[in-house]
């Protein structure tokens, strides 16, 4: 019994030894990443870079324009391959326009114009390979993304990053952390339209359009007018902030197709110097590149997720889980009507072409659609290409671009495509 | 339900097998406890069924559980507990280690940062150390309580692919949970 009570008094003892710790004790958790310290340039220094140079190997490719037998590629913020492509079984990759900053251009008249970081700079082509600026419009692109939301002085850009790794003590309820996440990449598809004669064609998903004499350039929430009838000298004649999250600018005739991530808006540009809204149509937040055509709009839907990785769902498209194409009728425009959705894989950029309609979908590949009725598209051809997501359709010509290659394709005869080039990278 | 069931398991086993081996200087023994961890951001239940060998007053054995805590695991670790003192009611010191292996569930998957799934996950150290009293309820079986400390480290990996970012990014978090425990069970 005694034996008992000793036994019952140690563990009492030692509970309350135990007890008293409790107060004491505390979780801890350590997030270790990667910092990346930006390194700033001064623009004026980055400006004195700008010039050709000899050809060089395609890293990483983004935009493309097709302008005089030439295509015109982006490799994002480091500058424009330029591939002679008027043998289109054979192009050749003639030189490389060095252009630090660079996501977008459009070109008319031997006059190439670009993003340059926040900057807008108008380059004379016209004795490529040797190019020379000839205007600069400074802080054009007031609201220009950095990662990680950094930002920096308009004379200065981020050119890259120094990285180093980092252990920090985190919070211990980590899943309730709040993460901001804003903008959108600069990313690359196209389509095809071009009323001007003589300039380049762009896609569905640039963000630079020529019209009238006018070059239109949206940002994440800006849509500007710049006067180009002197080529040379562009002359912005308004800016308006147009909503979040813009992505794409398509033209068609005196109307400007603007997708968003949460819709496509629509400006009448019947005066060019001063676009104004006419109709929009809202859908998921999800990315949308978007033609159009005489009385029909083409949108495709996507949730971007890089290598379809679910796990990296804070790429650049948030939110959204829809893939789909969308096709309005847009005859009337107080009146859009969704005349029906298509089901999809992940379709990024289109072009149209005649009754021929072309969508890069993700890992699917390239589909080629009958689109002679939009209510009821046919599916003519699926060409299976690693991740395809970007295509300019011209003269019967598919350019198509994906993770790593860019291919052409003869579609003219739709029930016959052949493959007539291919530029690995 | 599942792990209630493997739990169950060895108690039914051993409980026919333990009658004639307890007469052996070595033999068979099954622990099994329900309890509560109690730390920083919760207390949760927890249960654990240990099986292995007894020789005179030194358990040995594996032991399989459920500890919801933090991220749910499922700790498999190396037991052993010495008693002390002879009669009915004798005090005893246990230590226990091994790894938390990550259970897959809906709940975990709720608690990932910005409700990312992680690319990998670490199977981590846990580790309990404490004391208990046990008595005697008969036919070699014990009844016992035990109070101690709980440490649980856990580990995972995100990459994030941030906007506009020149590469994505590996975000590796590290826990370390220090819990109280209290146990109560028994030992066939």
């Amino acid at each position: 019994m005694k034996n008992v009570q000793k036994v019952a008094a140690l563990g009492l003892v030692c509970l309350l030894v135990i007890a008293s710790f409790i107060g004491c004790m505390k979780d801890n958790a350590t997030k270790t990443y990667k910092v990346y310290r930006p390194k700033v340039e001064k623009l004026s220094e980055i400006h004195a870079r700008i010039k050709n140079d000899a050809p060089q190997s395609i890293g990483t490719l983004g935009k493309i324009c097709l302008y005089n037998n030439y295509i015109f590629a982006i490799s994002p913020n480091k500058g424009i391959h330029v591939i002679n492509n008027k043998n289109t079984s054979s192009p050749i990759n003639e030189s490389f326009i060095n252009l630090p900053g660079c996501g977008d251009i459009a070109i008319v008249g031997d006059v190439l114009y670009a993003d340059c970081y926040s900057d807008l700079v108008t380059i004379n082509i016209r004795k490529m390979p040797q190019v020379s600026v000839v205007k600069i419009i400074s802080n054009h692109f007031p609201d220009k993304l950095y990662a990680y939301n950094f930002s920096v002085d308009s004379t200065e850009a981020i050119v890259g990053w120094d990285i180093k790794d980092t252990v920090v003590s985190q919070s211990i309820n980590i899943e309730n952390d709040y993460l901001f996440v804003g903008g959108v990449l600069l990313s690359s598809n196209t389509a095809s339209s071009i009323d001007s004669k003589s300039a380049s064609v762009n896609g569905s998903m640039s963000r630079f359009a020529i019209q009238n004499n006018f070059l239109y350039t949206v940002s994440s929430y800006m849509l500007s007018a710049l006067n180009i009838s002197n080529l040379e000298n562009p002359k912005v004649e308004s800016k308006k902030y147009i909503g979040w999250n813009i992505e794409t600018i398509y033209p068609f005739k005196d109307k400007l197709f603007i997708g968003s991530q949460t819709g496509m808006f629509i400006y009448d540009i019947s005066t060019p110097s001063n676009p104004n809204y006419v109709t929009g149509f809202s859908h998921a937040r999800v990315c949308d590149p978007v033609i159009a055509d005489n009385n029909y709009a083409y949108v495709t839907l996507h949730t971007e997720n890089e290598d379809n990785n679910a796990n990296n769902s804070l790429l650049r498209c948030t939110g959204g889980t829809v893939n789909e194409l969308d096709v309005l009728d847009v005859s009337n425009l107080n009146n859009v009507q969704l005349v029906k959705q298509y089901n999809m894989s992940q379709p990024k950029g289109l072009g149209k072409e005649g009754n021929t309609l072309v969508i890069c979908d993700g890992k699917d590949g390239v589909k080629f659609y009958d689109a002679t009725d939009p209510a009821n598209l046919i599916l003519k051809k699926t060409i299976e290409v690693n991740n395809a997501y970007d295509v300019i359709c011209l003269n019967g010509i598919a350019l198509v671009t994906t993770k790593n290659a860019l291919y052409q394709y003869q579609y003219s005869d739709i029930n016959n495509i052949k493959l007539l080039s291919t530029i690995a990278y | 339900m599942k792990y209630v069931f493997l739990y169950l398991l060895p108690l039914i086993a051993f409980s026919t097998l333990n009658a004639q081996k307890k007469k052996d200087k070595i033999h068979f023994t099954s622990i099994n406890s329900l309890g509560m961890l109690n730390g920083e951001i919760a207390s949760t239940f927890t249960m654990q069924s240990i099986n292995g060998i007894q020789y005179k007053k030194l358990n040995a054995g594996i032991g399989i559980g459920i500890d919801n805590y933090g991220y749910r695991t499922l700790p498999i670790t190396f037991y052993l507990k010495q008693s002390f003192l002879k009669g009915k009611t004798h005090p005893f010191l246990y230590s226990d280690i091994g790894v938390g292996k990550y259970l897959k569930t809906n709940d975990n998957s709720e608690k990932w940062p910005y409700g990312l799934k992680p690319t990998s996950v670490k199977n981590s150290f846990c580790g309990e150390w404490g004391v208990g009293i046990e008595k005697s309820i008969g036919d070699g079986c014990m009844f016992f309580v035990s109070a101690g400390y709980s440490l649980k480290k856990f580990a995972y990996t995100q990459n994030i692919y941030w906007l506009n970012s020149p590469t994505s990014n590996d975000f590796h978090y590290d826990y370390s949970y220090n819990r109280f425990v209290i146990r109560m069970g028994v030992q066939l």
